[in-house]
This record gives C-alpha cells, structure tokens and sequence, in this order.
C-alpha cells in the first residue's frame, strides 16, 4: 500500500475500500483518471460496462442510438418501464451513473457500429471501378461520419466494441492503432465467444512484486486473422479456426456470415483452415478435434438476436413451433456473457493502469468446447 | 423434481424447447444476496428464469456498494434480499422473485421448504451455513450449486446426491485461533497484538461480561493443561535426560503462564469507570494500567524472558505531554459539540487530523486516539458500553483497535499497523471484486442449466484463476464421486481428545458440536445421559438441561461422558447425526489443541496446521507455481492472519469456506488430456499441489458473501 490514501476522499476511500485491499491506490488513481469509450451495448457490453463503473473508471462514455425499447435480451441496464423515448445509451448511463456517482457516464449520439470507416476505406480504395460522377459529393458524406468517430475515438484511452461485423471490428483496430488508442473488441455468439485485445505495438506494464516495466507488443486484427497457421496446434482453441472463417468469409462476400445458408461456406473455409494447421500435419484425429461438432453452425446462426418472445408465441402447431425452436439463434447467452465480461474488464482495468500482464491477444470462451474452456491465445510473434 | 439424468446431451441441449420452458418454470432458490448473490440473480433472469426466491440476513452497507450492483447509496441500511429482490424485478418485470430477509438456518427453511425448490444455488459467506445448506440439500435430495470468491479468485462446485461429493467430503480449514496465554502474555505477531486489542481489550472495556469471561475460562484451561504437560512429565521422569528436560520445560511452561496470569489477574470491575471520575481520566487510568503496570508484573515473570526479550512498559506522561493532553482534550470537547450524530459521524483519528487511514501512526499518536477513542465512547455512544460487540464498519471501534493493538506492539517490539491494514486484519476482510463474483455467477448458471437439462454427466467444478496458467483462465474438473467415510453423506465415526475432567458440557456444545460440526439445533445422546436444544421444550427441560452445562463431562449423569463413550449428535433440522468416540486426554498441548480439544476421523473441518491466506493455483507446472506465487503475493498479508470471513458478516468470528482447491488431483477434465504429455501435466500438477500442501499453501481462500 503506498501511503497516498489521503489522496482519495472520504467516500472514495469508503465505497473502493475491498478493491483497494486487492489492488491499492495508484492502480485506483490511474483507473479514475482513464476514459473509456463503448461501442455497442448488448449483453457482453453491459456486462463490461457494470464492471469498469463499478471498479471506477473516471469516464464511462457510450455509443448506441439503438431505440431503448429495441435493447438486446441480456442488457440488464436498460429498464424497460423508464425506456420510452431513450436510446440504449441514454437508458444504460443513468443506470451505470446511480451505480457509481463517484465517477462520470457519458452518451455520445450515432450508432453501434463503425461502417463509417469502412464505406471511407472503399472511397479511397483506388483499386475500386471508375467512380461514378457523383463521388466526391458522396466521399464527402461518408468522410464526415468516418471523421466524427475518428475524432470521438482519439478522446479516449481505450475503446470496448462488442458485436461489430468481424470487417468493422479490423477497420476500428486499425484506426485505434494509428491513433495509439487501447482496443478490446469481441461479442458474444450462443454458447461460444471472442474477445480481441490490441493494445499498440508497445505496451508497457508493470508485476506487483517485480522490478521494472515490462512490454508487450501487440498486433492488428488484421495481422491476427493471417496469423501463421503452424501456430495452431490440438490445443488451441477451436474458436480462432471459426472466427477466421468468418472473416474470410465476411472479406469475401463483403457482409458477414449469418443464417443458414452461409454455414457450409463458413465450414467449408475453417476446414480447409484445420487442414493447414500443425495439428493437422501431426496427423491423427487431432485436425478434427480443432472442429468441435455444431461449433461453426452456432457461431454463425447465433450471431442474430434471438427474435422476442412476443413474436414467436403465436405459433400454433406443436411441431412448427419445435422446429423453429431449434432454427431460433440463441443470441448471447447470459451466463457466456457474465463471465467473458469479468475477464475482459479485468482486462481493460489492467491495460488502463498498466499494472499486470493483460491478455495477449486473443481470448476464447465456448461451452461448445472441452466443458467450456476458457483460454487465452497469442497471435502476435514469438511469446 | 429430484435429479435426474435424461438422454440430452450438452450443450446442444440449449437449443431445445423443452430446457427452455424448464428454465421458465424452474424454481431457483437463491441463498445469499451479496457479492455474488446479486450477480446470480441478474445471470438468472437474464438467462430467462423466471421462479426465484432469495434468502439474506443482512443488511446494505457502503463497502459494499463497489461490487453488490443492485444495490445504491440511499439503499445503505436496508435489506439485501428485499432491495435485490425489488431492482432486479426493475430491469425484468417478468421475473418473479420472493425476498427472505433472513437466517438459512432458521426453522421455517426446513427440508419441506427445500423440497418446494428445483435447484439450490449457493452465494453464502460463511462456512458454517453452507454445510447447514449442505446437510440440508442432501436431505431434501436437491442439487447444489455451490460457489466462492476472494479478489481474483473463484470456483463454482456442483453436489449431487449420490452422484458427486457432498460440500463436506473434503476437509475445509477452520480458521486460526491463537492460545490465550500469547495473546495475553507473549505476543510475537502483529495479528497477536490486533486480536487481543479486539477480543480482549475491546470486550473487557465496552463489551458484555460475558465475553471477557469466556476468555477467562480459555485461559484456566491452557494453565491447567499445561500444568498437566508438568505432571505428566515428571511422572516420567528418572529415565533419559530428555524427558527430566521435558518435564522441567513443562514445569516451567505451566510456572510461567501461572505467574503471568497471577500478575495480571483482573478484576473486571477495575476496567469500569468510576462514579464522577472524567472520561480521559479513564481512559488514562486504563492506558497506564494496561501498557504501565501490567507490562511490568509480567516482565517481572522471569520465566517467561528466559527465552525472548521483555516487553518494554509505555509511561503515559512521557508519550503525552501536557500540550498533547490539551489537543486531545479540545477534540473531545468539538467532537462532543458536534452532539453524538450516531456511529458515521464518529471518528477519533479524524477528530484528532489523522486522515491517511495508510500512514502508520506514532507511538504518541496511537496513545492520543486510544485515550480519545475511549472518552467518546463513554461520552457519545455510552448506552452501547457494556454490550458493544466489535464492528469493522464501526469507525470509532476500529480507531480503538488500531491504537490499541499498536501501542501493545510498541511494548513487544512488534511492528505496528496502519489504520487500513489493521481494519482489514480485525475485520477478516475479504478482497473483492465485482468482475470475480460476475464470472462465478456465470459459471453457477452454466451448471444449474446442465442440471436442469438432466446432463449429469456433463457437470463440472470449475476453479478461476487471476491470470492464464498454460493459457487456461478457468480449469474445469470432473467432481468425486462421495467419499464413503464422509461424515456427512457416509458413513464414519469421529474421535474426540479432550480432558473429560476439565470440559464442561457448555465447552463442548460451543467448541465441538457448535462450532466444529456446524450443528444448529443439537440432540445429544449417551447411556443415560441425554440433551437436547430447540423448540417444544418443557420449561423444566429447559431448565434441567441448563443445569447441565457447567458441569465437567465425566460428571455428566449415567456416568458422565468418559474415555470410550460413544456420543451420538443428532440434529434434526439439518437431518444430520454422528456418533462421536470421546478419548479422554489430559496431556493435550495448547499449541496443537488451541481450543482445548482434538476431533479426528473424516472431520471436514478440522486441520490444525495454521493457515495462511494464500492460494496457490494447482493447474499445469511451471506456470501455475508462477501464478500460485502471484496469487499468494496477492494475498499475503505480512502476518499469515487468517482472511477467512467476508467483509459483510457480522464478527468475524465465524468460520468462513476455505475451500480446497483440487488436491487429489485428477487429470483436468478437458476432453484432451488423456494422452502422455497431459499425464506428465498432471503428474507435476501433483508435485505443485504437494510441495504446497507443505507450506499450507494449497488452501483457495474463497469467499465473498
């Protein structure tokens, strides 16, 4: 304990006191001085959101114009009976405020999502057909919005995205790289979930107990997504495969996989993925371990919210309504996001204080997997 | 519903219509609504249950606001089941939820009311009720999802009736206690010096007599037994010299405690305050007492020097002089001007400008808030003089504590703590966190929808780490099947060494039947020897039974309880019963015997080691030893104080879980670890977990309420 305690006040010291005994002072100063932006509030997003109030992150700031009464199932910030006429965000920050109002929530207008930067890159893509006459008016345009969140991003430490397509997720990396910006995106699909963690090509970090500053490098999602695949070996989670379909496939097709019929593609591609990985040269069965049974399927029929029970009641028939129950997409299972949500803002609260090793750079979740395995994955150079 | 197993496999059994309309109907019972009770019952409406009720005795307090999210600011004070209860229906009007603001362990949450439940979910913070929840699960045949965390780490385990051990097949550890006679005569540790400051000092001055006198009867015990140690030990005397050394060793052990408790005999009402006399004269007159002449009577006990230095007394004129007096005076009158406003407003560090709870006070300092501490209780709070009972939440009591533990430690050259270590020391606070009890309440779901879902096979008991061991956050294990000789759930006979001369019946209801066996409601039978406790008594039963209590164990009637009795405990409420074998002892030493008996057999409680609040991580090798040491910095107070209780129990002074994390280990369960490499994994698994049994590091501390 470093003898600053009189640097917090009276009510600081009383509301932090059993998080102060786990992780002291400094690393609470550092934590109310950082600002934290959030893409996004579905189920994972509340979760962190909870979590980083709670510990008491200076400034909690959120982006979701999303209609309050549309919130996803497994946001439990929104109260349904005092949602009328507010966005998600409006109706999470007045609850994550009367949570800790030792700190500051923020709502930020636009939508949960960063096409803007995508539909910019397209722009000054030259490798694009001739534009038509009417380009510069419509570059224009999308500069805007591109600009407005380049500039709302370069006012935060770090940047929380969940549930953003796998293209938009890669387009924020690399304008959070370039702004020097922490980045933890990932989302909850079914049963299974991925968080991503780029926190710039030198991030430095200090061990309770141990000398000196430490230094992690980590790399872009882009460089994650094409990492070398001698890398993946029989145990490593099953989930990177899965999502890197996704995104050839989403590179390919320019939209992400969703419904039934994009499955056997996404399968096809993370086959041929397993096929190149070590494991698969070791031979064996160990290639097909790396593709647990239903993963691929619930992962790309999960990635929709599960329609409201409302809409699906009328159903009549028995077995109409059986058989639309297992084409139902679970949406983000709660128990998956309560606990991707602890670890991931134990996360954010190590790479905002720079105390601690954060994760590096991958983690994956799947009840799918191995009794619902929960494991961190590098992807960037040598560990 | 009891469980049982059906054909559904997990996971894809999520998709099925059938575990969704069970998640709707199912009825949840929900024991504890703290740290990770309400992180369960978000996870549970959220996940689309819809049937829950929640039981908790206590009420909201600010420190708990950093975690326990349901709860605000203006709900401090009032209940944590009803006030849980009431925000969550807030965020999902659909759910319906029923709040007990009440004590498991009450009568009317019997094994009938268990039965009414589909699943019992466990976010409790002590020991002691959850084997009561245990005894109870197993008796009403309903699964239990049983759950605990301390700062970063968590684990989640799954008890099933016959299928997997019960919650008490595994010895926990019972918390430290510490022998009276180093409390009061020879304390080496800063620990040593805080419990004294808080069970001895605290009581004796603003407690109710019979909590000093208690002690008083511990402390008779540990002289008599020591005596016994002589005695025994001159009996085998005229053989080798060891033993002649044993025996005046022993002499001069039970010499020693003898004098010292002769020196510093009290006379409680010497710890009164006077008729007209002013309250810093008081506290004056009960500083020089305590740190003046009774340091002196003890130091003039040679025995006891032979081996460690004196204690050094403190003289109150030399740590205050006048101008010192004259401030701490003035406080007194602005604190008494500011009129009592209750305990909040009530602070004697603060009075006096000491507001860094994390600097350590000096030796004047420490004397300045004991004397203030002690006038504003007899001048602001005096109504609770004479039936306090120590509060860590209660700032003016923790001011006491510190000053009073730090001036002790001045004696014995003990090094002092701050104001927010001490608090946290005294208080057996827990570390907690909200980002913990989130994760746990996620993995009690996941195992409450495999049960629901009739997967048996597919539970698991899941342990969390603070950081990646071999890149695993979270390490899953297939539970034991029950242990035969459980005391609980099998069959197995328990042996008690105690003096059968010196134990009362009182002793052993608190020490043995109460506290060690977690027994609520005890039925004890042996020969003609009978007694029992509850409700339905007769008044002369009750009456007759009372008369018991004082009386030594072999003075018991039908020929009393001697060395080979065989007692039988019963408890109805928990439908719990254990035949216990009394081995009579008089030689048992105060070290390995604290508390003046020894239970052996399948106790799940009772491992004398001492323990330390460390954890270290069991899975994979190198990496784990590496976390294991960060995990056990993580917790490592300096003195090896036992953190056992959560922060937001009363008292501190029941046991909480420790629970064991997986030490008779299997291969991790993780589908893939059947091959050579995963078997050498584990194999150095078992090396870790041994070489940290040794240093009674392989103990999870985990425990939030």
């Amino acid at each position: 304990m470093s003898p600053a305690l009189d640097t917090l006040t009276e009510d600081h010291a009383a509301v932090y006191d059993r998080q102060l005994r786990v992780w002291g002072v400094e690393v609470q100063r550092r934590l109310m001085d950082a600002k934290v932006l959030i893409i996004g509030l579905g189920g994972l997003a509340a979760e962190i959101a909870k979590n980083i109030v709670l510990a008491g992150v200076g400034t909690v700031t959120l982006l979701d114009n999303t209609p309050a009464t549309s919130a996803a199932p497994g946001n439990f910030l929104v109260e349904p009976g005092s949602a009328a006429g507010k966005s998600v965000a409006e109706a999470c920050a007045a609850t994550l405020q009367a949570m800790n109002p030792l700190m500051t929530v923020r709502v930020e207008p636009g939508p949960p999502s960063t096409a803007a930067l995508l539909q910019q890159q397209q722009q000054q893509d030259p490798a694009e057909a001739t534009p038509p006459p009417e380009a510069a008016a419509s570059a224009a345009a999308t500069a805007a919005p591109a600009e407005a969140l380049r500039s709302l991003v370069s006012r935060y430490d770090t940047v929380v995205a969940c549930g953003l397509p796998l293209r938009e997720l890669a387009a924020l990396s690399e304008l959070c790289r370039g702004l020097g910006r922490q980045l933890f995106a990932g989302g909850v699909r079914g049963a299974s979930s991925f968080v991503f963690v780029d926190l710039g090509p030198r991030h430095t970090y200090t061990v309770k107990g141990e000398a000196g500053e430490k230094v992690f490098e980590y790399g872009s999602f882009r460089s994650t997504m094409s990492a070398d695949l001698a890398a993946v070996g029989k145990r490593t989670h099953p989930l990177y495969l899965v999502l890197r379909a996704c995104w050839e496939f989403e590179e390919a097709h320019s939209r992400p996989a969703a419904g039934p019929a994009d499955v056997a593609a996404v399968r096809l591609a993370a086959e041929r993925l397993a096929a190149a990985t070590a494991a698969a040269k070791a031979g064996g069965g160990a290639a097909a371990a790396l593709l647990p049974e239903g993963l691929v399927e619930s992962f790309v029929l999960d990635a929709a919210a599960p329609s409201s029970p409302a809409a699906a009641e009328p159903q009549s028939e028995p077995e109409a309504a059986e058989a639309a129950a297992a084409a139902e997409p679970l949406g983000e299972l709660a128990p998956v996001c309560a606990v991707v949500g602890g670890v991931v803002a134990n996360n954010v609260l190590r790479a905002v204080s720079h105390v601690g090793p954060p994760l590096r750079n991958l983690f994956c979740y799947s009840l799918l997997v191995r009794d619902g395995l929960g494991m961190e994955e590098c992807f960037v150079g040598a560990a | 519903m009891a469980v049982e197993a059906t054909g559904a496999t997990w996971p894809a059994v999520l998709r099925t219509k059938e575990l969704q309309e069970k998640i709707k109907s199912a009825k949840v019972l929900c024991v504890g609504a703290g740290g990770i009770g309400c992180e369960l019952l978000k996870t549970l409406v959220c996940t689309g249950f819809r049937n829950i009720e929640v039981i908790d005795l206590d009420t909201i307090e600010t420190s708990n606001l950093n975690r326990q999210f349901l709860f605000r600011k203006h709900h401090v004070g009032q209940s944590k089941a009803n006030t849980a209860a009431q925000v969550v229906k807030g965020f999902c009007p659909a759910a319906s939820i029923t709040a007990h603001h009440a004590n498991i362990k009450e009568g009317r949450f019997d094994v009938d009311f268990l039965r009414g439940f589909d699943i019992v979910l466990n976010g409790l913070d002590n020991l002691e009720a959850r084997r009561h929840v245990n005894r109870l699960c197993l008796a009403a045949e309903r699964p239990l999802v049983e759950s605990g965390t301390a700062g970063y780490l968590g684990q989640v385990t799954v008890h099933l009736k016959g299928r997997t051990e019960c919650f008490e097949c595994q010895p926990k550890p019972t918390p430290k206690s510490f022998p009276i006679c180093t409390l009061r005569n020879t304390p080496d540790r800063p620990i040593h010096t805080i419990v004294w400051a808080k069970d001895l000092l605290f009581n004796r001055l603003f407690g109710p007599p019979e909590a000093v006198s208690d002690l008083d009867d511990q402390a008779r015990r540990e002289e008599q037994q020591q005596q016994a140690e002589a005695e025994a030990a001159a009996a085998t005397e005229g053989g080798d010299e060891a033993s002649g050394d044993a025996a005046a060793d022993a002499a001069a052990a039970a010499a020693a405690t003898a004098a010292a408790n002769a020196a510093t005999a009290e006379d409680p009402s010497f710890f009164l305050r006077r008729d007209g006399e002013a309250s810093l004269d008081y506290a004056g007159r009960v500083f020089e007492r305590v740190y003046t002449t009774d340091i002196e009577s003890l130091c003039g006990v040679k025995e006891l020097w032979e081996k460690r230095p004196p204690p050094k007394p403190l003289r109150l004129t030399e740590l205050l002089p006048d101008p010192d007096m004259a401030a701490i005076r003035s406080a007194l009158e602005g604190a008494k001007a500011k009129g009592p406003g209750g305990q909040a407003a009530c602070s004697a560090s603060r009075a006096l400008g000491l507001a860094n709870a994390s600097q350590k006070w000096t030796a004047a300092q420490n004397a300045s808030v004991l004397l203030l501490a002690v006038a504003m209780y007899h001048e602001l709070r005096k109504e609770e003089v004479g039936s306090a009972s120590f509060d860590k939440d209660d700032d003016l009591a923790v001011d006491f504590v510190t000053a009073a533990s730090n001036l002790r430690s001045f004696c014995y050259g003990i090094p002092e703590q701050s104001l927010f270590d001490a608090k946290g020391m005294a208080g057996n606070i827990i570390h907690a966190i909200a980002t913990t009890n989130a994760i746990i309440s996620g993995l009690i779901v996941t195992e409450a929808l495999k049960i629901l879902a009739g997967c048996l096979e597919a539970v698991r008991n899941t342990y969390l780490y603070e950081f990646p061991t071999s890149k695993r956050q979270l390490v899953v294990q297939r539970p034991d099947p029950p242990c035969k000789n459980c005391m609980v759930c099998g069959k197995a006979q328990l042996t008690l060494r105690i003096s059968t001369e010196v134990a009362t019946l009182a002793s052993l209801l608190s020490g043995v039947i109460k506290k060690r066996l977690a027994v609520s409601t005890p039925n004890l039978v042996c020969g003609g020897f009978m007694y029992e406790e509850g409700e339905g008594l007769d008044e002369d039963e009750v009456a007759a039974y009372a008369a018991l209590l004082p009386r030594t164990l072999s003075a018991l009637p039908g020929g009393g309880l001697r060395h080979g009795s065989v007692l039988t405990v019963q408890d109805q409420s928990q439908h719990f019963g254990v035949d216990i074998i009394i081995a009579h002892s008089d030689d048992l030493k105060a070290e390995d015997a604290p508390e003046g008996f020894l239970l052996e057999g399948d106790v799940p409680a009772a491992q004398q080691q001492p323990q330390e609040p460390t954890a270290a991580a069991p899975a994979g090798a190198a990496a784990a030893a590496a976390a294991a040491k960060r995990n056990a910095n993580e917790f490592k107070e300096e003195d090896g104080v036992l953190v056992l209780d959560d922060d937001d129990e009363e008292a501190g002074a029941k046991p909480a879980a420790a629970v064991q994390a997986p030490s008779r280990k299997r291969a991790l369960e993780d589908g893939e670890d059947r091959d050579g490499t995963d078997a050498k994994r584990a194999k150095g698994v078992e090396a870790v977990s041994a070489a940290a049994a040794e240093d009674d590091d392989d103990v999870v501390i985990i425990d939030d309420d």
